[in-house]
């Protein structure tokens, strides 16, 4: 048991080691080509935020909705405010569900989606043929994957907010119990600049680790067809454990 | 100039190489053969930097490689071609932009100039009709010349041929034994080529080496290969039904 717990702390120290190390040298690899990094760049941005657009709004208006009904299920009392649905569920959304909920989208289409590309390249030759041209495989392809999804995701982050706050402000309207009027002026009277801050930090957090994660899963990836399928999934659950244990660390913090 | 010297190399308990000594001169076209398992793309894998030996020195020009840094070795990288097993082409990339991705990224290049040599270069492996196609539609002796193509488009001093003839039928095998003899010969490179293919190193290679348990056990022409004296290589090359 202690020898299990041990050796699983060794392994994990050494794969947050190497993902730094990565991370350091994607970083710190000379921009070859502006104008292909640019290409590369845009390319990965429509892969991570446009494509996925329809998706997390989708996601987001349901989820708006589900929080609005089961606020309206717990709070319907004489005593509770009518506007007390709309300072429940706006701040859920703008604090919480609009960046978890796109995180976890995310986490199972654009992260298994780098991390079986990444994979297939690791074990196609691809990332080999880089290094022996010269050429840093994580500056090429680490890079602009994970800066697109740092940018892109703070981005998806405010569309799911609007689109979710936007659901539940018509699902509490054409439940009869809430005006809109009374929804509106619940949400104003919590909504403070801070929680904004605080959801596009943690969406900029959530978009690095939903693209960093599969791009080292993805750079090591060995065992043909079946570790491109290994790489995929380790790489989803990955994302969405850390991004979890992010969560729960930026809240400690900045709350 | 190649040189390996008491190269080792383990992994885990497994010893693969147990003390390579090796000299490539400039414009040889070096064969290395051996069983499967011998060490053969081990060996390879020092010579183009993307594996460190244990022990021992290997020497490309003025550098020894084990003793670089990740940036010095990225340098002398840029002086390699290799022709990988597999192709390792781009699937995402048109065969023109395969081929043309070394001279983007580390030359500065206008478009037609880059033009001009990826041109150059697919015409000389006779694939320039084949430009701009994605490799999925290719065949595999399609794939080999794109990927050679791409190998020699930045006229590199060391060219690298992983199992060149793998997975293709005799006559396209033969049209890249050709290639690569061609390469050899009119551009003066030195070439390394590893394979199981006892035709191709008998029609192209001007030196051979027959790696076996870890070390160099035959390094000589073609001709003294032919005059085998040695049970272990002479076995080998039978295993391989090939008349001497």
């Amino acid at each position: 048991m202690l020898h299990t717990l041990r050796t699983n702390s060794v392994a994990l120290f050494r794969h947050i080691g190497a993902f730094l190390l990565l991370m350091a040298e994607a970083v710190r690899a000379p921009v070859y080509d502006v104008a292909t990094y640019r290409q590369n760049l845009a390319r990965q941005m429509r892969q991570i935020g446009v494509e996925s657009l329809p998706i997390v709004a989708v996601a987001a208006a349901f989820t708006g909705g589900v929080t609005t009904e089961q606020t309206i299920y717990q709070m319907r009392s004489p005593l509770i405010p009518e506007s007390t649905i709309g300072a429940i569920v706006v701040p859920s959304v703008i604090l919480e569900f609009g960046a978890l909920i796109t995180a976890f989208i995310l986490a199972g289409r654009v992260s298994a989606r780098i991390a079986a590309e990444l994979g297939s390249m690791r074990i196609g030759g691809q990332i080999e043929a880089l290094d022996v041209m010269g050429v840093s495989a994580a500056g090429y392809l680490v890079l602009p994957r994970v800066l697109a999804g740092t940018l892109t995701f703070p981005l998806l982050y405010v569309v799911a907010s609007t689109v979710g706050s936007a659901a539940g402000l018509g699902i509490a309207a054409a439940s009869g119990d809430v005006t809109t009027a009374q929804f509106l002026a619940g949400a104003r009277s919590f909504f403070t600049g801070f929680m904004a801050v605080y959801g596009l930090v943690k969406a900029t957090v959530f978009g690095f680790l939903i693209t960093a994660i599969p791009c080292y899963v993805g750079f090591h990836a060995d065992g043909g067809a079946r570790g491109v399928g290994r790489s995929a999934t380790r790489a989803a659950v990955g994302a969405c454990v850390f991004v979890l244990v992010a969560d729960y660390l930026l809240a400690l913090l900045m709350l | 100039m190649i040189e390996v010297e008491n190269v080792h190399k383990s992994f885990g308990e497994t010893q693969v190489l147990t003390g390579v000594d090796l000299a490539i001169e400039d414009c040889d076209l070096f064969a290395i053969i051996g069983h499967s398992g011998s060490g053969k793309s081990v060996l390879l894998r020092h010579l183009v930097g993307l594996l460190r030996p244990d022990r021992g020195t290997v020497r490309v020009g003025d550098a020894n490689l084990a003793g670089l840094s990740d940036d010095e070795l990225e340098a002398v990288r840029r002086r390699f071609g290799m022709l990988f097993q597999g192709g390792a082409l781009f699937d995402s990339m048109t065969v023109y932009d395969n081929v043309a991705l070394p001279l983007r990224l580390l030359d500065d290049q206008s478009d037609a100039e880059i033009e001009e040599r990826v041109m150059t270069e697919l015409e000389r492996v006779e694939i320039a009709d084949a430009a701009d196609q994605m490799p999925a539609s290719l065949s595999g002796g399609q794939v080999k010349r794109a990927s050679l193509a791409r190998a020699i488009v930045r006229e590199p001093k060391y060219l690298f041929y992983d199992e060149p003839s793998s997975g293709l039928d005799p006559r396209t095998s033969s049209v890249i034994d050709d290639l690569i003899q061609r390469l050899s010969e009119t551009l003066c490179r030195v070439g390394i080529m590893v394979t199981h293919d006892m035709h191709s190193v008998l029609s192209i290679a001007d030196k051979v080496g027959f790696l076996h348990d870890g070390t160099m056990r035959f390094v000589g022409s073609v001709e003294e290969l032919r005059r085998c004296s040695d049970p272990v290589l002479c076995e080998f090359l039978e295993a391989n039904a090939y008349q001497l």
